[in-house]
């Protein structure tokens, strides 16, 4: 059964957990989910230039364009304040924190990657 | 009936302050958000916690104040908590935090977590 997953990066999505959560990302939509990521904080960055997670990203969001699967949105604001907002990955979108909440509320199921431990 | 959603909000990055702002768009949405403060992040609950106006270089700094913040998310029906036992660890009487702010103990976040349709970390 087909679900709606709803991804947060936080502010301290780098290195291994951005990796993790463009796998995880990867492997729902390769099980035919839907998935919404809300990058939020330092989390705008996943997508932002052109090193390997961002480019894994823009890949992630080329395959979803069919069946409109993935769903890609950074927060604006965040993005204006760290200078990322120009060098974005084709498909992201920028929005606020609304997006955010309308996602979760969608969502059949929500994961947090980020934040502090 | 409306999801009900715990927001975690947990450390002490500076980009917590961030994290109450984002968590006040939760309002807008058919969502029953319970914000639960843990570690240092329950110094944002903080009645009398605030940063004066300022300049820094010449340049006007913006006052931060999370009480001010979490007053506002109260008031709009949002449901505060802060952890108990990381309120008492930092020496913070409960009469030190902002009035609405609820107590939650360690041995029943797990049980507010597993309730929840979602949770969101920060």
């Amino acid at each position: 059964m087909s679900r709606h997953v709803a991804l947060v990066l936080t502010s301290a999505v780098a290195g291994e957990r951005a990796a993790t959560a463009l796998k995880l990302a990867e492997r729902l939509l390769a099980r035919g989910h839907r998935v919404s990521v809300f990058a939020h904080g330092q989390g705008v960055g996943l997508t932002a230039g052109t090193d390997d997670h961002a480019a894994a990203a823009a890949g992630l969001l080329r395959r979803g364009v069919h069946g409109g699967t993935l769903d890609w949105v950074v927060d604006g604001q965040a993005a204006a304040r760290l200078g990322v907002q120009g060098t974005q990955a084709p498909g992201v979108i920028p929005g606020d924190h609304s997006d955010l909440w309308a996602f979760v509320r969608a969502a059949d199921v929500v994961v947090s990657v980020g934040g502090e431990s | 009936m409306a999801r009900t959603v715990v927001s975690l909000v947990r450390g002490s990055s500076a980009s917590l302050e961030a994290a109450l702002e984002a968590n006040a768009f939760a309002v807008a949405e058919d969502l029953d958000v319970r914000l639960v403060l843990a570690g240092d992040a329950v110094e944002l609950a903080l009645a009398a916690a605030s940063v004066l106006p300022g300049e820094l270089g010449g340049v006007p700094v913006a006052p931060l104040a999370s009480g001010q913040d979490l007053r506002a998310l109260i008031e709009s029906g949002v449901a505060v908590d802060a952890l108990g036992d990381d309120v008492r660890d930092r020496g913070l009487a409960p009469s030190s935090l902002v009035a609405g702010v609820g107590s939650l103990e360690r041995e029943d976040l797990a049980a507010l977590l597993r309730s929840a349709d979602a949770v969101v970390t920060w």
